[in-house]
């Protein structure tokens, strides 16, 4: 079963470019927020699914650069409040700013990715993070 | 007796009486010479005294003046002569008052004397700060006081006193300057180089994806993307250096009127669309000390954020209102757009922030920072004011 994934950008080529490198790794079970209230609500609130649960993400890939409130300050939210599925933060970023790369570190995230997203590369972060979770 | 008839004697006794007499005639003129002297050194003495640079003042048992030299009374900003009897601690503050009347007690013991330090009322609009010393005493149970007039060298002293103890406080302000124009010039370097490494990314992210693309359509479409990214890129690169030009262009003054700068500005955006500046009323009756190029800049960069932000607003109305307000010129740009959560308001004028999706409007978010950069170029202020869906008010103040 393919880990649910909410990608979280404001740009439609960026978002068009990660859901196709996660596609062509089988990461197939992925939903959008183009800003930050936008992601919280999905994370916290789940969005309906036909039939079933709510859906939640278990994985957020988050770009950094939003309008209005910014990655930064929706990771210090899910910091405060992560909602019930407490999904893991994986930071999205085309910036090399070492502050706000550390930023990120302190505020949880538990990867930062360059773009383009590399599917494999993520995939296998996931997986280290599976297997640390097993052991 | 018996000579007393004896001519002989009587012609010497004469004699002798008439030597006696050039005698004492040589000896007054001697006198009257010495005397003269005398009262010529004594009046260069009391000239010296008078005109001395130094006060001179002579108190009695009780402090009370005796005698007081023209310096003196002009320290005391006293009428020469009329302060006579007088107690000198009664020309000075309370403050000074303990101390002198401590140096005046140990100057009659003898004791040995630091110079005290006080303020007299002086001979001009503010009073002198001058230093005493015991000086020559003068009659029995009388004592002399010199008086220097200290007021330069007492305010050259605190002056540097004064610069001493704030050179600390100067530094430390200039380099809290220093630190946060270093933090602000970091900050601006990371925000251009992410803008320059997005479109990068994007073309190396649709360069993959065309390696991996089936079909003309598909293969066509990607590659068009990769044009959008490098042209994306041009954009900013070409916005930087319009940014940096406003930025390091010495800007030409005169007086600017901004009624026919803002019909100018407006009447080449129509040229440029010419429906959308409809929806512009201009009310402007301000002229101000500008570069006239500069300030086009940034009310072009204000029109377009106006319109650019009512397009989707079914009865768009934008206005431009310009006035004297308490003295300092006031432009407000106000239109009845999509607005922005004041939260963000401080991220506004900084260069590439964005408060709504690009995809909904868009842009290189440089526009505001070039407003900001010109005003602050006047030194002047720019603020806005808005709430979601309430349209939005920017403020810009000019110095008086």
């Amino acid at each position: 079963l393919a880990p649910r994934l909410l990608l979280v950008d404001d740009s439609p080529d960026d978002l068009e470019l990660a859901l196709w490198a996660l596609g062509k790794v089988g990461l197939t079970d992925v939903r959008a927020a183009t800003n930050g209230p936008e992601a919280l609500e999905l994370i916290r609130q789940g969005s309906p699914d036909a039939g079933g649960p709510p859906w939640r993400p278990e994985w957020v890939l988050l770009d950094l650069r939003l309008p209005g409130m910014d990655g930064l300050e929706v990771l210090r939210e899910l910091r405060r409040d992560p909602g019930a599925g407490a999904p893991r933060v994986v930071v999205l970023t085309s910036s090399e700013d070492p502050r706000e790369r550390q930023a990120c570190w302190e505020l949880g995230a538990v990867a930062i990715l360059d773009k383009p997203l590399d599917g494999s590369v993520l995939q296998e972060r996931m997986r280290s993070f599976r297997e640390a979770g097993e052991n | 007796m018996q000579d007393s008839g004896d001519p002989a004697n009587a012609r010497r006794l004469l004699h002798e009486l008439r030597v006696h007499q050039v005698e004492l005639e040589l000896q007054n003129e001697t006198l009257r010479e010495t005397e003269a002297l005398a009262q010529a050194e004594r009046s260069r003495y009391l000239e010296l005294f008078e005109q001395a640079p130094l006060g001179y003042f002579t108190l009695d048992a009780l402090g009370c003046l005796l005698q007081v030299n023209l310096t003196g009374w002009g320290l005391l900003g006293f009428p020469a002569g009329r302060g006579l009897g007088l107690p000198l601690a009664s020309f000075l503050s309370g403050h000074d008052r303990g101390r002198f009347l401590d140096f005046l007690a140990r100057a009659r013991q003898n004791l040995p004397l630091a110079p005290c330090e006080v303020e007299l009322p002086g001979p001009g609009p503010g009073p002198v700060r001058v230093q005493l010393q015991s000086g020559p005493g003068g009659a029995e149970g009388a004592c002399g006081i010199m008086a220097t007039d200290i007021t330069l060298l007492h305010k050259a002293l605190e002056e540097r006193r004064h610069l001493a103890e704030t050179l600390d406080q100067r530094v430390l302000l200039r380099t809290a300057q220093l630190e946060r124009a270093n933090r602000e010039m970091e900050t601006f370097t990371h925000m251009v180089s992410h803008e320059m490494r997005a479109p990068i990314a994007r073309m190396e992210g649709f360069g993959r994806m065309l390696s991996d693309a089936t079909g003309e359509d598909q293969v066509r479409r990607t590659a068009e993307r990769i044009g959008e990214a490098a042209r994306r890129m041009r954009a900013v690169i070409d916005g930087l250096l319009q940014l940096t030009r406003i930025s390091l262009d010495p800007a030409r003054m005169e007086t600017v009127d901004l009624g026919s700068l803002t019909l100018r500005v407006l009447e080449d955006l129509r040229q440029e669309s010419p429906a959308r500046t409809d929806c512009v009323s201009v009310d402007v009756d301000l002229q101000v000390e500008g570069d006239p190029r500069l300030l086009g800049i940034a009310l072009r960069n204000l029109l377009q954020n106006a319109l650019k932000f009512t397009r989707d607003t079914p009865c768009p109305a934008v206005t431009v209102i310009a006035r004297n307000q308490k003295e300092r010129p006031l432009l407000v740009v106000r239109d009845n757009g999509v607005g922005f959560d004041m939260a963000w308001a401080g991220a506004l004028f900084q260069p590439f922030t964005r408060l709504h999706p690009e995809a909904d409007f868009p842009g290189l978010g440089l526009g505001l920072a070039m407003v900001r950069l010109v005003v602050t170029k006047h030194g002047g202020q720019v603020w806005a004011v808005s709430s979601p869906g309430e349209g939005a008010a920017f403020h810009l103040q000019f110095p008086p």
